[in-house]
């Protein structure tokens, strides 16, 4: 009798002692990924498609040629310090060329579709504050997890039977220094194309 | 016994007028002044509290926890009111940050991340991962997604080290074309950089590229490569903004590195120091101070 509670006690020691978890669980954490899917759909449908300060990109040049202080405060954004800030565009462009990624426009910008990396659409978006982050891994988490979507899935997709010559509709993300005045072009990371 | 009430009167008096009018001191914690970088964050922070009318006091903690920790016993027993602090360690330095918070001083880190989210007041940081995800593009750029290259990484542990070297890979790493051929650390220290250099170099004659975790070690992996006769064959990339990087990109012997802002950072925390004596309570818990990519095109802007 009791050799068998101490087995039955060892057993519930046992079992409480250790936590089962998927291996799969353990690898995401293990490798700081995490499940950004809801926050990015956020960020690209309100923060960027449907955002009232989205410019028409002459315009957005000639703002930024007559006052920049002015238009950073009124259409630009940045998280944290620094001198440049991030701004969303829309327009319609004739494909002069496509070269590594790089979409050259016939108005003279370009849409950068091969180096989707950095804060452009994060911070033009205005969806995120840096509130609600307690730690830079986490925000830098977050912004892979957009660069990426897009990067990969999205840009590529919409990218399909894509050719120079043809007219296409375009929004994304710019960023713009004061070094970079006066502005003729923009490279612009992109968020939609559509043809 | 009307002279003895007239007498603690005064005594009271003055004291609430000696804290009233006693304006608060800052002291300026750095982790290490041996190191040029550091010495122009510390004096920075020192200027600008000075600027902003406050007495000011710099501590070198010579790269040791230990004499980090006495200088916050000793600046927490001797009165001072906020702390602008560059960490020794990420997880060592959190036990002195609760030390000072405990006491009702506010600490707010520079440059250096602590592993902790709510120890200090505020951490005013460069951001080391974005500004080397720059550094990842153009790398990729200037290698043509393709080629062998070696990296020399900081200090092991510590979280700039990690946020560069995790922004760098989080572009390069997608270029199946570009491999890794050794990675070894090089303690943020030039003429450790140029042995590791050399000693990479032996074991594989043919790397097209590096990254190194800042500028004092890019420059040691130059004079490296230089000495071998390999200038022509390896691209090299640093991380900080130094003077001499940034001459020597202009010259065409560096490839690019990331410029960082100290005096921005110990601006911030000086001035965030400050709001908190007027009353400010509330601060994000972390600020991304922007950095640069300085290349060939852009270093006349710097």
């Amino acid at each position: 009798m009791k050799k068998g509670i101490g087995i039955l006690v060892l057993l519930v020691l046992g079992y409480q002692s250790v936590y089962f978890e998927k291996l799969s669980t353990r690898t995401q954490q293990a490798s700081g990924v995490q499940d950004f899917g809801k926050r990015v759909e956020a960020i690209l449908v309100q923060g960027v498609l449907n955002n009232p300060v989205l410019t028409e990109d002459q315009q957005l040049i000639k703002e930024l040629n007559n006052n920049l202080t002015n238009t950073q405060k009124k259409l630009g954004n940045r998280l944290g310090i620094g001198e440049s800030a991030y701004y969303l565009v829309k327009g319609k462009a004739r494909i002069s060329s496509i070269r590594d990624g790089y979409v050259l426009l016939d108005n003279g910008s370009g849409l950068d579709t091969q180096f989707i990396f950095g804060n452009e659409v994060r911070d033009a978006s205005r969806m995120i504050h840096l509130e609600d982050f307690k730690s830079q891994k986490d925000l830098n988490a977050l912004t892979e997890a957009l660069n990426k979507h897009l990067r990969e899935t999205k840009i590529p997709a919409e990218m399909k039977g894509i050719q120079v010559g043809d007219e296409i509709s375009y929004v994304g993300a710019c960023e713009v220094a004061p070094s970079d005045l006066p502005v003729t072009s923009l490279t612009i990371y992109p968020v939609e194309i559509k043809h | 016994m009307k002279y003895i009430f007239l007498f603690l009167g005064l005594f009271l008096a003055g004291c609430s007028s000696k804290e009233s009018t006693e304006k608060p001191k800052i002291a300026v914690v750095i982790s290490t002044l041996n190191n040029p970088w550091f010495v122009v964050l510390g004096e920075s922070a020192v200027q600008q509290a000075e600027k902003l009318g406050y007495e000011a006091k710099l501590f070198d903690s010579q790269n040791n926890p230990a004499v980090e920790s006495d200088h916050f016993e000793n600046l927490i027993s001797s009165g001072f009111d906020a702390i602008l602090f560059n960490p020794t360690d990420a997880d060592g330095s959190i036990a002195n940050i609760l030390k000072a918070k405990e006491a009702g001083i506010p600490v707010f880190c520079m440059d250096r991340e602590v592993n902790s989210n709510d120890a200090a007041t505020s951490q005013i940081l460069s951001d080391n991962y974005t500004g080397c995800v720059a550094i990842g593009v153009e790398f990729v750029k200037q290698l043509h997604g393709k080629g062998n290259y070696v990296e020399i990484l900081g200090l092991a542990g510590d979280n700039n080290t990690y946020a560069r070297s995790n922004g760098f890979h989080t572009v390069v790493d997608k270029f199946k074309g570009l491999k890794l051929l050794g990675q070894q650390n090089g303690d943020f220290d030039r003429n450790k950089a140029m042995e590791v250099m050399e000693s990479m170099m032996q074991a594989n004659p043919s790397i097209q590229g590096v990254f190194c975790g800042n500028d004092a070690m890019a420059l040691g992996a130059f004079q490296a490569i230089q000495s071998a006769g390999k200038s022509e064959q390896i691209k090299v990339f640093g991380f900080d903004g130094a003077d001499e990087v940034v001459q020597k990109i202009k010259e065409g012997k560096i490839v690019a590195t990331g410029m960082q802002y100290p005096k921005v950072m110990a601006k911030t925390a000086a001035t965030f120091a400050v709001e908190f004596f007027k009353g400010r309570k509330s601060f994000p818990q972390h600020i991304p101070v922007g950095v640069n990519l300085v290349n060939a095109k852009t270093a006349k802007h710097f």
